[in-house]
Parts: C-alpha cells; sequence; structure tokens
C-alpha cells in the first residue's frame, strides 16, 4: 500500500517512516512512504499547518494532520504524528479498501485477465509484480494466483481490486482452461531469480 | 558519398550473366543494408528478402574474416544439395553494392564465379 | 556443462539494441554494422544487418548470450537464426523521437507470434521520463497485438537500468507459462 504525505518537513516524512517500521508487525498490509502523488495512491497525509497551503486532486483518500487537531475537525489527527494514531489510520483504510474488494474481486471461480502492465511500476510491491507476471501470460482465479505467487490471498485481493481500478484487468468471459504450467527443463523453481540476482551482481545492483 | 551505377547499365550487366551463364536463375544487386537495387531473374523469387539475406551474409562474413584476422572478404559461396549463391561486392563503392548470383545444381560454379567477377568490374567505377 | 542463457535485442533501428549488449557484454561486441544507404541516413550513420553479439560470464550458472537483432522488417528472419533457447526478449524503443511509436508499431508488426510465445519486457529508452501520452500509447499498441507486458524506462548505457530489465524478464519467467517449443531451451 502507499502512502504520502502532502506538505510535510523531510524530518516529519523519515519519523513516518520509523514508526511504518516499529508498527510493521500491527499493520494488517506493507505500507510505503512514497513521495509521488498520483490518482492511485492508498492514503495521502496532509500537513493542515503549511503556511502556504497546496490544493490535492479530488477523490483522494486523506487523513488531515495538525499540531493542534481538536481545533481543526474529528478526523484530524496529531502532527507530530503518533504511531496509535496512524495505526488506527492505516488498518482502517484497509478495512475500507478490503470490503469492496472481498465482493467483487474475489469470485471463487472468476479468472482474472491482465489487459496490460501499469505505466508505472513505482509503489507496487514485489508481491503485486509477482501478481502481474503471473497474470501477463494466462488469466488465473485468486487460488491460482495464490498457488504461483505464494503472496496471502487479501492481499491478492487488493493487488487485483487496484488493477481492475486502473482499466487492467479484465474478467475472462468464457471458461479458459488454466495454461499447463511448463517446468523448464529440470530445474528448480525460482532459479531465474537466482539468475537475476548473479547477473545484479555482475551488474553493480546490491545484493 | 555513395556512387549508384548507372541502373540501366547495371542491369545489362545482370543480363549477361543470366543469358549467358548457363544455370543461373537470379542476379540482384543489393546495398550492403539489404535494399534490391536491380535484379535481373529467370525465375520467380523475392527480391527484397534476398536483397536483406544478401546483405546479412555479406556482414557475417566480414566480421567471421576480421574476428579470425583472416583479411579483406572476396567473396561468399553458400552451396546446397539444390542450388548455389556467390556473392561478391562491386570493387570501388567502398561496400555500398553487393552482387548475388543464384545458379542451379547443374551450373558450374567456377563460370558462375567468374561471371560474377567480370559483372562487378564492369560496374566498378572507371571501368 | 554450464548452462548457456541467450536473450535477445529488438526495435526499430537506433533504438539502442548496439547500445545494450555494449554495456552488457564482458568481450568487444561482434558487430555487423555497415552504412545506412536510404532515408535511415539522416537520423543515425550506420545500422547493423545481421546482428550485434555479446556475452556475459555467470561463472557457475553459465553464460549469458546476447543478440541484437537489425531494426527493419526485411531482416526479420534474422529471428529464426537466433530464436532456439532464447529466455525472452527486450524490446526497445526510442521514447525520444518523433518516429519511437512508428518503430514500435513495426517491431510489433514482425514480431508479433514470437512475442505472444516468449516473456519479454518493453523498455523506452532515450528519455528520462517519457509523457504519460507516449507510454499509453505503446501500450495500446501492446494491447492491440493482444499483448501484455511491462513497461520500463531505462538508459540502455546504463548496467543497472538493464539489470532492472533482466530481473524483470527473470520474474515472468518464475511466474509465468510461455509455450516455449521442446528444443528450445539451449541448454538452459
Amino acid at each position: 500500500m502507499r502512502l504520502a504525505c502532502h506538505q510535510f518537513l523531510a524530518t516529519d516524512v523519515e519519523a513516518l517512516r520509523s514508526l511504518l517500521r516499529l508498527l510493521e508487525s500491527y499493520l494488517r498490509n506493507r505500507w510505503e512512504v512514497v513521495e509521488r502523488i498520483d490518482r492511485d495512491i492508498d492514503l495521502v497525509l496532509v500537513n493542515l499547518d503549511h503556511p502556504a497551503p497546496a490544493p490535492l486532486p479530488d477523490g483522494l483518500n486523506r487523513i488531515d494532520c495538525a499540531a493542534r487537531p481538536r481545533l481543526r475537525h474529528r478526523a484530524c489527527i496529531h502532527r507530530p504524528l503518533r504511531a496509535s494514531e496512524i495505526l488506527t489510520v492505516l488498518n482502517d483504510a484497509v478495512s475500507a479498501e478490503a470490503r469492496p474488494v472481498c465482493a467483487a474481486v474475489s469470485a471463487p471461480t472468476g479468472r482474472h485477465r491482465l489487459a496490460a502492465w501499469p505505466l508505472q511500476l513505482d509503489g507496487w510491491h514485489d508481491d503485486a509484480l509477482r501478481i502481474l507476471a503471473t497474470l501477463t501470460s494466462r488469466a488465473a482465479t485468486q487460488a491460482e494466483i495464490v498457488a504461483a505467487t505464494g503472496v496471502a490471498p487479501a492481499r491478492v485481493d487488493v493487488v487485483l481490486s487496484r488493477l481492475r481500478d486502473q482499466g487492467l484487468l479484465e474478467l475472462a468471459t468464457q471458461r479458459v482452461p488454466p495454461a499447463p504450467r511448463i517446468v523448464h527443463g529440470n530445474v528448480v523453481p525460482g532459479r531465474w531469480r537466482a539468475l537475476a540476482t548473479r547477473v545484479g551482481r555482475l551488474l553493480g545492483l546490491p545484493a | 558519398m555513395n556512387r549508384w551505377p548507372d541502373p540501366d547499365h547495371a542491369l545489362q550487366a545482370l543480363a549477361r550473366i543470366v543469358s549467358g551463364c548457363e544455370g543461373v536463375q537470379i542476379a540482384m544487386l543489393a546495398s550492403r543494408d539489404g535494399r534490391p537495387f536491380v535484379w535481373r531473374s529467370a525465375v520467380a523469387g523475392d527480391s527484397g528478402k534476398l536483397a536483406a539475406m544478401t546483405s546479412s551474409l555479406t556482414a557475417l562474413g566480414r566480421t567471421v574474416l576480421r574476428e579470425l584476422n583472416a583479411g579483406e572478404l572476396d567473396h561468399l559461396l553458400v552451396e546446397g544439395q539444390d542450388g548455389k549463391l556467390v556473392l561478391v561486392g562491386v570493387p570501388g563503392l567502398d561496400g555500398l553494392l553487393v552482387l548475388a548470383v543464384l545458379a542451379e545444381r547443374r551450373a558450374r560454379l567456377g563460370l558462375v564465379l567468374g561471371h560474377a567477377r567480370m559483372c562487378v568490374r564492369a560496374l566498378a567505377p572507371g571501368a | 556443462m554450464n548452462a548457456c542463457h541467450k536473450l535477445v535485442f529488438i526495435g526499430e533501428p537506433g533504438a539502442g539494441k548496439t547500445t545494450c549488449i555494449a554495456a552488457l557484454s564482458d568481450i568487444a561486441p561482434v558487430t555487423t554494422d555497415v552504412g545506412c544507404t536510404d532515408d535511415l541516413a539522416r537520423r543515425k550513420a550506420s545500422t547493423t544487418v545481421a546482428l550485434d553479439y555479446g556475452e556475459m560470464d555467470l561463472g557457475e550458472q553459465g553464460m549469458l548470450r546476447l543478440y541484437g537483432l537489425p531494426g527493419q522488417e526485411r531482416f526479420r528472419f534474422m529471428f529464426d537464426v537466433v530464436r532456439d533457447g532464447a529466455m525472452g526478449l527486450v524490446v526497445l524503443v526510442d521514447a525520444a523521437s518523433a518516429q519511437g511509436l512508428d518503430g514500435l508499431a513495426g517491431t510489433l508488426a514482425t514480431y508479433a507470434d514470437e512475442l505472444r510465445q516468449r516473456p519479454f519486457v518493453l523498455c523506452l529508452n532515450k528519455h528520462p521520463d517519457p509523457p504519460m501520452a507516449f507510454r499509453e500509447r505503446c501500450m495500446a499498441m501492446l494491447r492491440d497485438q493482444g499483448l501484455v507486458a511491462p513497461l520500463l524506462v531505462i538508459d540502455a548505457r546504463s548496467r543497472s537500468d538493464l539489470a532492472q530489465v533482466f530481473r524483470m524478464l527473470c520474474l515472468l519467467l518464475d511466474h509465468g507459462d510461455y509455450p516455449v517449443l521442446d528444443g528450445e531451451r539451449g541448454g538452459a
């Protein structure tokens, strides 16, 4: 899940990143603080104390923050950010998003077909990329995606929902038999990842 | 600066190979980057594809010779059960044009190569 | 015997195939460049007419062989020369040129059938941040051909960018199903 900070100091953003690390085991989803605010952002924290407020695009899921939140409105939270409030708003954000997802996307027999990859891959986590890679060559049910990627069903649903919201996912209209899983020779699963790691190291990427 | 030969003159030279050398089916001049320049044929064929393959083969031949320190390319011969292909560059044009001659199996290689050499000499600047 | 992996670069002339191989290869790339004799000469002096070739020694994990193919449709037959054992393709687009989209259209028209059978990554080169409209048009072209692939913005000179491309290709291979033909695994 992608979280952005609107008109915060860099030190506040760093503090938020530290908080997320501390709260990792308590959060229902993994959150990442990103710089860019686009239509696909999952949540935006807005600093109401900024002396020159800049407008945000409509329709974003936002949480207002202020040094004196009680002077603002009931949903406003403290700035500097507090762990308990961050935990609540992030988990609530997931719950709100997950409810329609479960109804709309997770039809157990529905087979999802990827129409296109996102135009930008910033903010798509590794597990989302695995799901995209799985759907690149075949339509698959949620259960098949879970089996192919090892990603938790709830997380698969969130990614599928996000793809569908962007118009990148279709439900296969015909009954499409699953493509046979081709094992590349007598090799172990994940060996391409090992190869990519090797090449990455040779080309100067950190391990 | 590319110095393309006169097309009519080139066509005449190709016609001499096709009519004068027994078993020759196709004679073509291809640009070094794989486009047909002029073409004479006794049989149907795809001039565009032959031109591209002529260019690739010639470039590969030159590359192989360069990697092996074996000097400049003189000619290429590709011989199969039912035919043979001879490729010779036109001298003096900085590799601009390559002559491709496709001949039947019965055609004698020495004669095909000899006609091909005569043809490219006739097309060289100042000939 | 160590495995041999084969990676093929395709794309319009000038999209960056030769540059990719030069950036990756441990050896001096083997090239088959000749001077252009057509309109292409206005954009670049020379063009590949057979293939570019390079190698990366992966140690115990074998060898990565790199092939760059000519961009013009008339050289399509060269793909048949190098296709066996290809683990995937990198499709390059010159994102800084007005002709980039035309070039991609030509590449897709020529190679769509091959691209349906193998994993590939679409790489926009020569522009640090191509406009969204350009990216959308590229994706629309893929969709029109019934193709699905990730799109990455790269600098073909950057080894780390190319590592990301390779990583993406490996991700597709690890999680995808591709009708790789028998005998096409090239010792992999």
